[in-house]
């Protein structure tokens, strides 16, 4: 299943349609992870099911625990549909569409949603010295960190702060705000998806259970055939289980490098990776990052004074640089390296699946004169 | 009526077992659930790697570059044929036309031109190509660092990096090596590629190629000298999984490969007769690579080599013999010698 496309239209665009307030972020407990959701909401299947087991010995009361348990699930689908539409939809504002970024990172964060942050400096800023006046006026922090949408996010009554990311450490004697970034965990939406998904296969047994229990009414003991449906339904929440505890959480560290030079061998006999590099991206590495620029409004409260932030979400590609390319960014503009770079990575990310993997397919393995 | 109360007892018999097993089926169910809740919740919130330092980025989201040069390390890793003679590396004059190899003319400005390659879907911005000169031989010292370029290589492409070289003054032979090196490279395997050749014009019947064999480790090595007549294809192999040919990165490609460019597929042409020399001792004819000869050389010590050959036949191709030094399973360095074909 893949994550859902995120692209966004700019935020003027759709500002009608915008909450006003971040209304679907408090039906969400504070603090609870995705983790804990999905407890709660497999406990109460399970919970629905041992109730069903128990009003089984009759068909009236299976009846009526079924219907309560098909009511209750239509709840949660519908629940859930929204929380689907708030994380991808409304949580991340849209600033300017996807924007690539010269970094520095200093801190990474992994989150129990499986999402996987970065807290960047960007470049050119190296000197612990620079005021936050200064930070303002180069050109990167003023279009990424500091950027507002159209209309500004002041008209909905939030606050554009970027101090109020809490992230840490934060930089220089100034203590500038760090520009946060995220790797998008596919786990919530793979997660909520299939518990959707299972919620409206249960719901078609439930009522096919109904029939057959009301049938088994009327025909006396064709109702133990009941019993083996519901044992039927057991063994899909076993199976639920199963899957739910075999499935992988985000895909995250299962790749192999994309450039495949990760299934290389240097020796003749057998396939072995030779990136010594490593695909890992550590604190203090500088990096290029190519993501969707937005504001997550998540953080907004409408009864304090905290404020929303701008941050790369979800990032779509990273490549590691080396400093003198970090430093070498303009502070006015656009230009260079800076536009080298970006270039590069914008084809890589746009580049046509299909063909691209046509010509990387016909490419030669080792090198034009030899194949 | 008798049978209808044993029935109905059966049945409630049935009935309470089943209530039984549900119950069994149910504890069995919650407690596998809530085993498996926690162990998702521990892969949730997690990670695999230290939380503070690090992460490992899904695929497909980390693009590396993979800059590359003809590596006669790299091929030879891969179990593929090649040669000291890089394709990768071309000279001009000052006219600007192509240099047919070596030897060059002493105190004279060369363009050098090194193709850096990139088998990646993401260009190789920044990849800097340091070119340098080393004595001619085998395993041979650097004698002047030529300079270095930086060139952006775009997704599965060739860029030229072009230097300046004036030859010394006292003339004599050099070989070349580029060094390609980027900061987030793919492979680093692939990156250091040399050029080191010897023209033998039969200007009489038997000509001569002279170089050092050199042991620039710090310990003695005994190094193995071998001999082949590997050339690259005219027609090289390609992937070609659409026309129901090989997939490029399948295993029986590169065993395609491996076998079309295998060394013992090119012996020297058994006509030059072949004859190594090492040092003042008497040439041995070394015909076919696994008959190699070793010389024991002390860390620093170095031995001049001399190859003779038979001129090729007249109005033949050009010939070519490849030294080539190993230490063990390791390759030290080589020489390509061209034998020209007999003049009218």
């Amino acid at each position: 299943m893949s994550v859902p496309d995120t692209s966004c239209a700019a935020i003027g665009d759709v500002w009608e349609g915008y909450p006003t307030t971040a209304a679907l972020a408090v039906t969400i407990p504070a603090g609870a992870s995705v983790a804990v959701i999905a407890g709660i909401i497999t406990a109460y299947i399970l919970g629905a099911f041992g109730g069903i087991a128990a009003a089984s010995l009759s068909p009236a009361t299976l009846i009526v625990m079924c219907s309560i348990t098909i009511a209750a699930l239509v709840a949660l689908i519908t629940f859930l549909e929204l929380l689907i539409q708030y994380l991808f939809q409304y949580k991340l504002a849209c600033v300017d569409g996807d924007r690539c970024a010269i970094v520095k990172i200093l801190s990474i964060e992994h989150n129990e949603d499986s999402d996987q942050s970065m807290n960047t400096i960007v470049a050119p800023l190296s000197d612990p010295k620079t005021s936050e006046a200064e930070y303002r006026a180069m050109w990167q922090a003023a279009s990424l960190v500091y950027s507002d949408s159209t209309p500004g996010v002041a008209s909905r009554g939030w606050k554009l702060r970027p101090e109020s990311n809490g992230a840490e450490p934060r930089f220089g004697d100034h203590k500038l705000p760090l520009f946060h970034c995220e790797i998008q965990g596919a786990a919530n939406y793979e997660w909520i998806k299939g518990l959707i998904a299972y919620m409206v296969a249960m719901i078609i047994v439930l009522a096919g259970i109904i029939a057959l229990a009301a049938l088994g009414a009327a025909l006396g003991p064709f109702y133990y055939v009941l019993l083996a449906l519901i044992a039927l339904l057991i063994l899909l929440a076993i199976l639920f289980g199963i899957k739910v505890g075999t499935s992988s959480t985000s895909g995250a560290g299962d790749a192999t490098s994309h450039t495949d030079i990760g299934k290389a061998t240097p020796g003749p006999d057998g396939y072995v990776v030779t990136d010594t590099f490593g695909r890992t991206i550590k604190v203090g590495d500088h990096a290029l990052l190519y993501g969707l620029h937005v504001i997550d409004t998540a953080h907004h409260k409408p009864d304090d004074h905290d404020g929303v932030w701008c941050e790369l979400h979800p990032v779509r590609a990273i490549a590691k640089l080396d400093q003198a390319m970090y430093d070498a960014v303009s502070t006015t503009g656009p230009e260079g390296v800076y536009q080298r770079l970006c270039a590069a990575m914008s084809d890589y990310v746009k580049r046509p699946i299909g063909e691209s993997d046509t010509g990387m397919a016909a490419t030669p393995l080792e090198h034009e004169r030899i194949g | 009526m008798k049978g209808g109360r044993v029935m109905r007892r059966l049945v409630d018999y049935l009935k309470a077992l089943l209530s039984l097993l549900w119950a069994l089926l149910i504890a069995i169910t919650r407690a596998l659930t809530a085993l498996i809740a926690m162990l998702v919740r521990g892969k949730l919130s997690v990670s695999e790697e230290s939380p503070d330092c690090c992460l490992r980025p899904p695929e497909g989201m980390r693009p590396r570059p993979d800059p590359s040069i003809y590596s006669q390390e790299w091929l030879y890793l891969r179990g593929i044929g090649f040669t000291w003679d890089n394709p990768d590396f071309t000279l001009y004059d000052e006219l600007g036309n192509v240099v047919d190899r070596m030897p060059l003319k002493p105190g004279a400005t060369y363009r050098v031109v090194v193709r850096a390659h990139n088998g990646s879907l993401m260009a190789a911005i920044g990849t800097t190509v340091a070119l340098e000169v080393l004595e001619f031989g085998i395993g041979g010292i650097v004698v002047e660092k030529i300079g270095s370029v930086t060139v952006d290589i775009p997704m599965l492409g060739v860029a030229p990096a072009e230097f300046l070289w004036t030859t010394p003054a006292t003339g004599g032979h050099n070989c070349l090596r580029a060094r390609l090196s980027h900061p987030d490279d793919g492979n680093p395997l692939n990156n250091v590629g040399q050029h080191n050749t010897e023209v033998a014009k039969p200007a009489s019947p038997t000509r001569a190629a002279k170089l050092v064999l050199r042991n620039a480790a710090p310990g003695e090595r005994t190094l193995r000298l071998e001999l082949d007549g590997y050339r690259l294809a005219a027609k090289p192999m390609r992937p070609s999984p659409e026309r129901g040919g090989l997939a490029r990165n399948s295993p029986a490609y590169l065993r395609a490969l491996q076998e079309e460019n295998r060394r013992s597929r090119f012996p020297v042409a058994e006509a030059l007769r072949a004859r190594l020399a090492i040092g003042a001792a008497e040439p041995v004819e070394v015909a076919g690579h696994e008959r190699g000869l070793t010389v024991d050389l002390a860390a620093g010590a170095s031995v001049p080599l001399t190859l003779t050959a038979d001129p090729a036949a007249f109005g033949g191709e050009r010939q070519v013999v490849n030294i080539h030094a190993f230490d063990g399973a390791a390759l030290v360095g080589g020489v390509t010698v061209h034998i020209d074909p007999v003049e009218a």
